[in-house]
């Protein structure tokens, strides 16, 4: 057995050590009020530290507005909730902007309960409606969701997880309509169901995202007449409307970043955006909806569109559309207005690309590497293929004069966490990760698809400008820019992990013969490395947006609507 | 039997030596095996199925169909239901690694199923629509038991950063029953 040696502090230390217990002692005492809290937004934590002090829970303000998928606008050292809600307490700490949970959640249309440490943002109910055959439930905050079907009578319902009713509930009913009663019920202490009786047995099918602020089902495509007899209820409970809503205004407003256009109509109105890249034409959908009075005439002045226009479809169904034609790429998003029977389109320049678009700083990730394959098929492993597109990218972006930096330039392995880790390491402007995909079954899909995370605007005109080039100059099989909330409610790692811009790149399918021989062509890596760049460039403004042949625009589809 | 039983040890071993723990570096896959050279596996002894959801293509995107399959226990729990997915082969072809086990299945109050996963579900590797199919197959077969609302994935105790490259599994994820093939 060896000998333990005793080791004893000496006496001279026991001054230093006392010095150091009293520093401390100091130290926690200017603290004693705060205390690590967490905060969830129906039912999903926010990242980052927050604390309880002085009976406020201050959380990350970002983290907030991500969680709760709504814009913060600092004002001063304070924030205030887009389209109103009053003003946001806040305050920073160590460079991080934290802002008052409680506030936040009042702002932003939730209720705040806090139990000790922990402060639940609950969502409530903003409107159900069922209209063209589809079931909206609109809540004021993301949530989650389950749908299921009973009989005796036939009826779908929708339980909202994390929502209140402030109310009693109550139901309506329509004899005349496809879904005869609609019921909302608080089921569960914070559990808000919605119950749809419908006329027989029919199909239904989920169109909205797993963690959605407007959940949508389909409950039928063709035999649901619409609705009639509308009955009101209490404030809350849902309405089946007449199917048809008036839009009384359409007005257009522009500034520097960007224009928006200010729809009120006379109930809520739930637009659905598209987009045309054969002809840069961004557009609003509303359904069942006819415009009040004669269309205006948009006069759009700034960079930013060339024109603007309202187009009614009175045949069938009517359908109001508001198209924006634009001249370079932009973000666009749909936001609430004053009031529930208004929203506001913001078509703006995307972050991180005003002013000069040289010299920003732009991360390429080629996926996987080292012992993680990736996809492999007919001879190719996807970690290779992945380097070379962002080797040849990274070559012609320096070329272009934008300062690239690859997380990988060999073959070797790196966590999800260390690739995001590197935006904060550099002043980074867009993060583009390079990937190839896969399916279950060889030789089945082709064809090149972008992903943004969630509904970010910013990261979904990146994808889309990203996808654009590839397929105009590599010939690839269109797939769209997607958000990866089709493939989860969490979305993908490195994407949800960004706090830049950011998008993944699927050039094509190595499981697909047709793909994987294209992959294997150097000039094929190189015309894709290239189109990368030119969408990232023209996403800077530095390049007019790629106009590539695709699918036929809606609007030639509607030869039988009449245009106003 | 000894001899398989010492093989899969020794790769159990192998795994996890190079590995280091669940959210160190992957070990190297194991080539694909044709679904004809793995031993059938034992037939079950009682007839008993579960029902599992796993990956199909329509129109060219992913969705989940319903299955049911016959397993070995008489009587089978969201354990043995996930090994069966696990287990489970599309054209001959395993969806998972070879080897890669249920350890432990726990629903939280919160409704959060947490599943703990064998070390051998490191060597995953796929493309991003692949593992989209394996990941949302798992979640959509935990969520059938009483109380799932999302489900959270371990493995072998640890956090998992991922699984093909992909998803984030540091986060439970929620059934989408949008993918839903027949979900009437």
């Amino acid at each position: 057995m060896l000998p333990v040696k005793k080791i004893q502090p000496h006496r001279s230390i026991w001054p230093v050590l006392l010095a150091l217990l009293a520093t401390a002692w100091a130290g926690a005492s200017a603290f004693a009020a705060r205390v690590p809290a967490t905060v969830f937004v129906t039912g999903q934590q926010v990242a980052g530290a927050a604390f309880l002090e002085d009976g406020r829970v201050w959380a990350p303000a970002e983290a907030l507005a991500r969680a709760a998928g709504i814009e913060l606008q600092p004002s001063g050292k304070d924030f205030a909730v887009a389209g109103g809600g009053g003003t946001i307490p806040g305050r920073t700490e160590n460079g991080v902007a934290y802002a008052d949970a409680a506030a936040f959640a009042e702002a932003a249309g939730g209720v705040p309960r806090r139990s000790g440490g922990r402060l639940d943002i609950l969502a409530r109910v903003a409107d159900v409606r069922f209209a063209g055959g589809r079931l909206f439930v609109s809540c004021t905050l993301p949530v989650t969701y389950s749908v299921h079907r009973l009989t005796g009578p036939e009826r779908v319902y929708v339980d909202l997880d994390e929502v209140i009713l402030e109310g009693p509930g109550g139901e309506t009913r329509s004899e005349k309509a496809a879904v005869r009663a609609l019921r909302l019920s608080q089921y569960a202490p914070r559990t808000v169901r919605v119950a749809a009786e419908t006329a027989g047995r029919l199909p239904y099918t989920i169109q909205s995202p797993p963690r959605a602020r407007q959940v949508v089902i389909a409950l039928s495509s063709s035999d649901a007449a619409p609705a009639a007899g509308a009955a009101s209820g209490p404030a809350e409970v849902a309405t089946v409307r007449e199917g048809i809503r008036t839009v009384r205004s359409v007005r257009l407003e522009e500034a520097d970043d960007g224009v928006r256009f200010i729809v009120t109509a006379d109930s809520p109105v739930a637009p659905q955006e598209d987009r045309d890249p054969a002809t840069g034409q961004h557009w609003l959908d509303f359904e069942s909806a006819l415009l009040e009075g004669e269309a205006p005439e948009f006069r759009p002045q700034s960079g930013l569109l060339s024109a603007a226009r309202l187009v009614q479809f009175r045949a069938g169904v009517p359908r109001l559309r508001l198209v924006a034609q634009t001249r370079r790429v932009v973000a666009t998003r749909v936001a609430g207005g004053e009031g529930p029977n208004q929203i506001v389109w913001h078509l703006s320049i995307p972050e991180g690309a005003d002013g000069d678009w040289k010299r920003k700083v732009i991360i390429l990730d080629p996926g996987h590497g080292g012992r993680d394959t990736g996809a492999r098929g007919n001879g190719l492993n996807e970690k290779d293929v992945n380097l070379s597109i962002a080797r040849l990218a990274a070559e012609e972006g320096r070329k272009r004069g934008l300062d690239i930096v690859l997380t990988r330039d060999k073959d070797v392995e790196l966590t999800l966490r260390a690739r995001t880790d590197m935006i904060s390491r550099y002043d980074t402007t867009l993060f583009v990760s390079i990937h190839n995909n896969s399916n279950t079954r060889p030789n089945s899909v082709s064809g090149t698809e972008v992903y943004y995370h969630m509904q970010d605007p910013d990261s979904r005109a990146l994808a889309e400008a990203i996808h654009d080039q590839i397929v105009a100059q590599a010939g690839t099989k269109p797939r769209g820019a997607r958000s990866d909330s089709r493939l989860y409610s969490t979305g993908l790692f490195v994407l949800r992990n960004s706090r830049v811009p950011a998008a993944l790149v699927e050039v094509g399918y190595i499981n697909h013969s047709g793909d994987a021989a294209r992959l294997k062509d150097p000039a094929f890596l190189k015309t894709v490395a290239k189109a990368i760049i030119d969408g990232i460039v023209s996403y800077l403004g530095g390049l007019t947006p790629a106009r590539q042949p695709a699918e036929p625009a809606p609007a030639q589809d509607e030869g039988a609507g009449n245009e106003q | 039997m000894m001899l398989h039983r010492r093989f899969r040890l020794l790769v159990y071993l192998a795994a996890a030596a190079v590995a280091g723990g669940c959210a160190a570096p992957r070990p190297q896959q194991a080539p694909e095996t044709p679904g004809g050279s793995i031993p059938a596996p034992e037939k079950p002894a009682a007839e008993a199925r579960v029902t599992i959801f796993v990956p199909v293509l329509v129109n060219d995107e992913m969705r989940l169909e319903r299955r049911s399959v016959a397993v070995t226990s008489a009587r089978p729990g969201p354990k043995e239901t996930l090994q069966a997915l696990l287990d489970y082969r599309i054209a001959g072809q395993r969806m998972f690694p070879e080897g890669a086990r249920v350890l432990d299945f726990s629903v939280g109050k919160d409704g959060v199923a947490v599943v703990d996963l064998s070390p051998e579900i490191q060597q995953y590797s796929g493309g991003s629509m692949e593992e989209a199919g394996a990941l949302n197959a798992l979640v959509m077969t935990a969520a059938q038991f009483d109380g799932v609302k999302s489900v959270r994935f371990l493995c072998d105790g640890k956090e998992m950063e991922t699984l093909g490259g992909h998803a984030d599994l540091t986060v439970p994820l929620v059934p989408d029953r949008r993918l839903l093939v027949e979900q009437n």
